[in-house]
Order: structure tokens, then C-alpha cells, then sequence
């Protein structure tokens, strides 16, 4: 943002990194191929199952954000994309999968199969860390039950879902900000396993701080 | 109570110790299930790696599940969207937390976020303070890969930045004034993170102190350590140090692929062939940039040295060049003498120098495979871009900056590129041009593939204009879309609304609060209640980017006197500018570029 509307001397003059390539989906109309594509896919619906055995369905453009089950219906080598979606359920094999946490993520997914892909030429890796979550994001990621939120986190790190991980992370940071340790451990229900001098000691070090609150 | 504790801390660690793997919990039947297997074998993954605990928890029914008790690779994930404040003041929460949580700060930026000055005494953007705040985060951040420092930064902060940071890549300073004790320090540096350094910047020096030849000397007498550098970026007086720089290029022409270079002439005796020729030794270049200043009238030939750069550097894709204030070119038009260039794809051209002709277009004809075109040039007008789509054909980037005004000719001629993707024009602002509707929605309906559409211009727009980027946006909802402008507030509209306040742009266009998801728009208003001070100003600011006057003698004094009488007052404080954002969430704050 800064930068970019700034009116200094070579501001938005910069060579941007690399020059831009042009084997990028470029062509308008094979764009919209693929956008299209994108949408028959998801009509294909697919069946996730949670490591406590729930099964949920889930449009394929969908699923494939997770990464990780891209991967493995690339593993099948299926041409036949209806046959995946008659094919028993995809197990997810990790503690963190519980029906609740898989459930919310099929509603993440749902929610975000047809966002914009992340565009090289413009994409400014600091400004999007920086961004305020969405006004949807916000409701949905603001769970009563906290280690409901966990798991959620920890399934779609599992899953490889970079999007709704990092949602999970920006709530989490949202919450801690500005708040004092004892404060952070009783939110979060951190054990402190510092002995006091530990404790007082970096403190100490990190005085400057604190100093004038 | 104590035992519990005890217990609970023991597993943790040893959990975290040992990265987790962790056998399968078979209460899954269908855990051989052929997808799975299948999986496995394609990704060559055994048992052993997969699956991976995430949280405690799972591990012991001792784990409170609403506790934070997550690996390590996560956490550090998690924490890694937290200020450099909050991660100084959150390290003593736990032993965790404290190990991983500045594993994630990666960069050390001068200036550093104010937020951390805050809480010293005094005048707390002072350089004091800089250095002994950069040596707290120093001592702390250990994976640091970028750093920039203060120009006076000490030998203590580079002591503590040699001893802390192992992996440093990329480092802009200024090495001057070597002291017998920073070689030590910088001999230390290179040993320890010489392998992993690609990119060294010598900063730009002020005007008075044009002597560099320490920052060459530095990456002269260490370079058997530094056998990774890629990226060198220096400032040299090419008529007093140009010595040195031939026994750089002697040493460095293997490794260099990109290289940026400012070069002063300092005397009426130049010797612009041999320092071209040196730069010519980099055979592996790949993007180039040139600034060339003089404190003297000087001719240049251009031509001749871009022949022979072309010639040698034969991987040169991406090229720099800015020409300031005492160049003037012998040779004809710059863009005629840039002809050689054939391979380019990226070219930007800073004339900041009234006496020099850029060229038409059509000499880029040459380059057919130009797809990034950056121009700084007062004199730009529409009829230059006449024809521009059979000139350069390719183009998806297109930055103009001018002193000009452009109408909505130029819209038209820009229309006609195909592949356009990115568009920004700036123009002097507190000044309205001939760019209306027509022009805005023609660009928006002839150019398919744009997607960034900046006009730092005086625009007049209507509501059809946001009807037309409602509708471009609609047709491409998998993209997304952004048009920023500067407006300014009709005449007649006077009566309605205090020419004092700021009149946010929603209220002249209500459509502006209902955008689609993928259509962001950035504005800013020529805002009538500025001061005159403000609005000369601004534009002083910007036409200073076309003359680059030399700051000799008097000039550097002007500009003490000029930050002097900032201080006491005499003149008006700079007020940034303000953007307002609108986007897909009613939330419209106004954003201080």
C-alpha cells in the first residue's frame, strides 16, 4: 500500500523482481476456460472422512485446496472424475480431523473454493500478512470452544490448507495482541514452566519494553 | 499439584524433542485403504513420517484439549503474525514460546516500526536509539535473512549481528569509514555467513561524502567468502575510483547476475568508455541498472557503450538506466541509442534531466520481446503513444510518469495492447487532466486482461465509470481488480459540502459502498481545504523527480537551513495525503499512504 501510491522519486518505478513470464494463464479466453472448468469441477461432489469416522461432502474444486487431498486424488490417476465421486469415502488420517473441525473446514472451503488465485505479478507477500481478515472469516473463525479452534487449525495444517490456517493464526494473533503474559497463559492455557528467576530474568532483558507504560 | 505439573512439562518436552512421529492409532479400520497406499507410494513416504502429531493433546488424556499445545512447526507458524512489540513482550509465557517465537522475523528494515521506540526517553526516533534497540532484536533474532542499517550503525551492532545471524542473505549498508576494529567484525561476518549471503547493497552515499571505494574494498578483500553473491548494488565516483572498480569486475564477473550501479563523474576528464568496458566483464548479467551523474556539463555517448554492453551481456534481460541533471546525450535520442538491446523484457528509463530527448517509441521495435515498460520523462504526451501497440506489442506492465498532461488520447492508444495486465500513469497532481469516463471505459473494455489500473492523476469520473469497473470485475469474478484515482470535488458542489472538511468519496458515489468481492478501489481528493503551502508542496515533490538538481556547494547548506526552519515551525507540517479504500467489506477507513 505504501509504496505503491507513494509519489517519491522512484516509487512504483522499481523493477518488480522478476520480469513477468508470459506462460501464465494470459489469454482471456483460456482464463475463462478453466474458470469454467473450475465450476463444472465443483459440482462433482466428493466424500471426506474425519478420522472419527464422519463423512462429509464436499464440491472437488473445493477439496483440492486442501493440498493434500490434490495429491492424493493425483495419486489415483483417475481420468474419470465421476468416479471419484461414487468412490468411498477419503479418510483423513490424523487426531486433529475430528467431525467438528472437518465440518467447519468443508464450510471454509465451501465458502472460498472460487477466490481469486494469488497472482504473481502483484502479489506483495507483507501487505497480505498485514491484511485484515474478512468480514466473513471474522464470524466464522470466532469460536466459543477453544479447542474446537485448535483443532481446526491443526486439521488444516494437516490437510495443507494454506488460506484457512493462516485465518486461524491471524485470530489467534488478533487475540494475544497487546495483552501481557499472564494474561496470554490464562487465555490460552499455557503452563508457565519458567522458574521464577527464569522468569525475571528475561523480563529483565526486555525491559526497555515495558519501560514507560 | 506439583508432581502433575512436573510430569506434564516432562512429556511436553520430550514430545517436542523428538518432532513427533508417533505410531498410528488404530481404531480405524479402513486404514488400509487403497488411496492411502497409493498415496504413500507417490509421495515415497513411510510410515514413519506420516501421520504427524500437531497438538499435545492427542498425545495424553493429561492435555487439557482448550490448551495451546501445539508442535513446534506450527507454532512458530501461529506466532509468526505477531508485531516485533507483542513477540518481545509475549517471550516469557512459556519455554516454547520463548524458543520459537522470533524464529519468524526474517527481516530487520531501517526504519524500525515507531511502535518500538515508543516506550524510551526522549527524542525516540533519534539514531541512539535506533542502535540500541536493533542490538536487543539483534541478540534475539537469530534467522534474520535481510537486514538494512542505519548509516551510522556501530561496531557493536554489527559484533552482535556477526556473532547472532548465520544466515544472512541480503545486507544494505553503508561500509564506510572502515575502523581497524569493524574489519575484525566484518571479517567475522563474512566467515559466518558468507555461504548463504547473495545480495549486498552499498547504500547510495550523500552528495558530500562520494567516496566509496570502502564499500568496494570491502567485497575486494572478502571475496573468497563471498562465493554466493549475486545481487551487488554500488555507488562509485567513476573518475576517482575507477581502479577499484576494474579489480571488481577482475573478481566478480563470474558470480554477478544482477548489478546496480551509480556512477558519478566527478571531473571534465571522463573516462566513460573504460568503465562501460568494465562493466561489460559481467557476462552473466541479467538485470542491470545505471544511474549516471555528473557535477559538470557532460556529454555522453550512449550508443556506443550500450553496443558493447549488449554484445558482452548476453543473458540481459532487465535494464535500468537513469540519466540526472549535467548528461546530455551526443548520440541522439536515448531510446535510439538503447536499440541494441534486443533480448530485453524489462526496461525503465528515468530521464530526470531537462536537456535530454527520449526518443519515439518506435525504436523499441528492437526489443520484441519488451513486456515491462517503465518510463519517467517530463515531456511525455499523447501523441508519443500513437501506434504504441505496433511498437511493442507485448507489454503487460506500463508505468508513465510525467509532467504533462495526458488526455484521454493516450487511454485510447494504451487500449490497444493486447496483453496489457498492469497500467499506472502519474501525472502532477493538484491538477486536473483531460482523462473522463470515455477514456477510463474504453481502456476497461478493449483491455481484457487488465487488472491494475492506477491513475495518480486528476481524474473526472461519474457514476458510469463505476458501472463499467462494476461490470469489468463481474465478468472475470475469478480475478482480482483494482483501479485507484485522484478526484477533486466539482465547483458547483461547493455550496453542498464544508470546503473545509474532507468529503469522503462514498457520499459523491454511494456505489462506491457496494463493490463486488474481487474490486477494490483506491482513492484520494485533491482536497480543496489544503493549505496553499501543502498543495506547492506537493507539487515541488513531484517535479523535483524530473530535475535532479545537484546538491554542490550551497545546496547542501540550503538543506540544513531548510530542516532547520521545519523544526521551528516556519513551515506548514507535511500532512500526508489520504486514501480512502473501499472493498468487498462496508468497513471504509481511510488509509494514510
Amino acid at each position: 500500500m505504501n509504496g505503491e501510491y507513494s509519489l517519491d522519486t522512484t516509487e512504483g518505478m522499481a523493477a518488480s523482481g522478476d520480469p513477468p513470464t508470459n506462460n501464465a494463464v494470459d489469454d482471456y479466453d483460456a482464463e475463462e476456460a478453466l474458470e469454467r472448468q473450475r465450476e463444472e469441477e465443483n459440482k462433482i461432489k466428493i466424500k471426506l472422512k474425519s478420522f472419527e469416522g464422519g463423512v462429509y461432502e464436499c464440491g472437488l474444486t473445493a477439496a483440492k485446496m486442501s493440498v493434500m487431498v490434490a495429491n492424493m486424488l493425483d495419486a489415483l490417476q483417475e481420468t474419470d472424475l465421476t468416479k471419484i465421486a461414487t468412490r468411498e469415502p477419503i479418510p483423513l488420517q490424523n487426531d486433529a480431523v475430528t467431525n467438528k473441525a472437518l465440518e467447519k473446514i468443508v464450510e471454509w472451503v465451501d465458502h472460498h473454493w472460487d477466490d481469486p488465485p494469488i497472482d504473481p505479478d502483484f502479489d506483495d507477500e507483507k501487505e497480505r500478512r498485514n491484511e485484515e481478515l474478512s468480514h466473513w472469516d471474522k464470524q466464522f473463525i470466532d469460536i466459543a470452544d477453544q479447542g474446537e479452534l485448535f483443532d481446526i487449525i491443526a486439521a488444516a495444517n494437516f490437510m495443507d490448507i494454506k488460506g484457512l490456517v493462516e485465518v486461524g493464526a491471524k485470530h489467534i494473533c488478533n487475540k494475544i495482541k497487546g495483552k501481557s503474559c499472564t494474561e496470554v497463559r490464562e487465555m490460552l492455557k499455557i503452563h508457565n514452566d519458567f522458574t521464577p528467576e527464569e522468569e525475571a530474568a528475561i523480563h529483565k532483558e526486555n525491559e526497555w519494553i515495558y519501560a514507560k507504560d | 499439584m506439583g508432581a502433575c505439573a512436573g510430569k506434564h512439562q516432562h512429556l511436553k518436552r520430550e514430545a517436542h524433542d523428538k518432532y513427533l512421529p508417533v505410531p498410528i492409532k488404530n481404531h480405524n479400520n479402513n486404514s488400509t485403504n487403497d488411496l492411502i497406499v497409493k498415496f504413500r507410494e507417490s509421495q515415497n513416504l513411510d510410515n514413519k513420517n506420516i501421520p504427524r502429531i500437531y497438538r499435545l493433546s492427542y498425545l495424553s488424556r493429561d492435555f487439557d484439549p482448550r490448551s495451546f499445545d501445539f508442535s513446534d512447526e506450527l507454532c512458530v507458524h501461529i506466532l509468526s503474525y505477531l508485531s516485533l512489540e507483542d513477540r518481545l513482550r509475549l517471550e516469557s509465557v512459556c519455554q516454547q514460546w520463548q524458543r520459537l517465537i522470533y524464529r519468524s522475523v526474517r527481516t530487520l528494515d531501517y526504519p524500525l516500526p515507531s511502535r518500538l521506540y515508543s516506550h524510551l526517553d526522549g527524542n525516540y526516533m533519534s539514531d541512539k536509539h535506533w542502535l540500541y534497540v536493533s542490538r536487543q532484536v539483534l541478540r534475539k533474532c537469530h534467522f534474520l535473512t535481510k537486514v538494512r542499517l542505519l548509516d551510522t550503525c556501530d561496531t557493536d551492532v554489527l559484533a552482535v549481528l556477526a556473532k547472532n545471524c548465520h544466515w544472512l542473505e541480503s545486507i544494505e549498508w553503508r561500509f564506510h569509514n572502515l575502523l581497524p576494529v569493524r574489519r575484525e567484525v566484518l571479517s567475522k561476518l563474512c566467515d559466518n555467513c558468507g555461504n548463504s549471503l547473495t545480495c549486498i547493497r552499498v547504500k547510495e552515499l550523500d552528495e558530500q561524502a562520494f567516496n566509496s571505494e570502502s564499500g568496494l574494498s570491502v567485497l575486494i578483500v572478502y571475496s573468497e567468502y563471498l562465493l554466493n553473491i549475486r545481487t551487488v548494488s554500488v555507488a562509485i565516483d567513476s573518475d576517482k575510483c575507477l581502479k577499484y572498480f576494474q579489480l571488481f569486475a577482475d573478481i566478480y564477473n563470474q558470480r554477478i547476475t544482477s548489478l546496480e550501479i551509480r556512477l558519478k563523474f566527478s571531473t571534465f576528464y571522463t573516462q566513460l568508455e573504460d568503465t562501460f568496458a568494465s562493466i561489460a566483464q559481467f557476462l552473466n548479467l541479467q538485470s542491470l541498472t545505471i544511474t549516471l551523474e555528473s557535477e559538470y556539463p557532460l556529454d555522453v555517448e550512449l550508443s556506443a557503450g550500450a553496443s558493447l554492453l549488449a554484445h558482452c551481456c548476453q543473458n540481459l534481460t532487465a535494464l535500468t538506466l537513469e540519466l540526472r541533471d549535467h548528461i546530455r546525450c551526443t548520440s541522439g535520442s536515448v531510446l535510439e541509442s538503447l536499440q541494441p538491446f534486443r533480448s530485453l523484457t524489462s526496461l525503465s528509463v528515468r530521464i530526470r534531466s531537462p536537456d535530454i530527448e527520449l526518443g519515439s517509441l518506435e525504436w523499441l521495435t528492437a526489443m520484441s520481446g519488451l513486456t515491462d515498460l517503465q518510463v519517467l520523462y517530463s515531456g511525455l504526451d499523447d501523441e508519443m503513444f500513437l501506434n504504441i501497440d505496433k511498437y511493442c506489442p507485448l507489454v503487460r506492465r506500463l508505468v508513465l510518469k510525467t509532467r504533462e498532461r495526458l488526455s484521454n488520447e493516450t487511454l485510447y492508444s494504451v487500449s490497444l495492447l493486447k496483453s496489457l495486465r498492469d497500467l499506472r500513469v502519474y501525472c502532477p497532481p493538484y491538477a486536473i487532466q483531460g482523462i473522463t469516463d470515455t477514456g477510463v471505459c474504453h481502456l476497461l473494455n478493449h483491455c481484457q486482461n487488465i487488472r491494475n489500473i492506477l491513475l495518480e492523476c486528476g481524474v473526472k469520473l461519474t457514476e458510469i465509470s463505476f458501472l463499467t469497473l462494476n461490470a469489468w470485475a463481474n465478468s472475470r469474478p475469478s480475478r482480482s481488480h483494482r483501479f485507484s484515482f485522484c478526484w477533486q470535488r466539482p465547483p458547483e458542489m461547493a455550496d453542498t459540502y464544508d470546503p473545509r472538511a474532507r468529503l469522503p468519496a462514498h457520499e459523491l458515489w454511494p456505489d462506491l459502498l457496494c463493490l463486488p468481492e474481487n474490486l477494490t478501489i483506491v482513492c484520494r481528493e485533491y482536497f480543496a481545504g489544503n493549505s496553499e503551502a501543502i498543495v506547492r508542496n506537493g507539487i515541488q515533490r513531484y517535479g523535483r523527480q524530473f530535475t535532479w538538481t545537484d546538491p554542490g556547494v550551497g545546496a547542501g547548506d540550503k538543506r540544513v537551513a531548510n530542516r532547520e526552519s521545519a523544526q521551528s515551525g516556519q513551515h506548514p507540517p507535511q500532512t500526508p495525503p489520504v486514501y480512502y479504500r473501499f472493498g468487498a467489506f462496508p468497513d471504509v477507513v481511510p488509509h494514510v499512504a
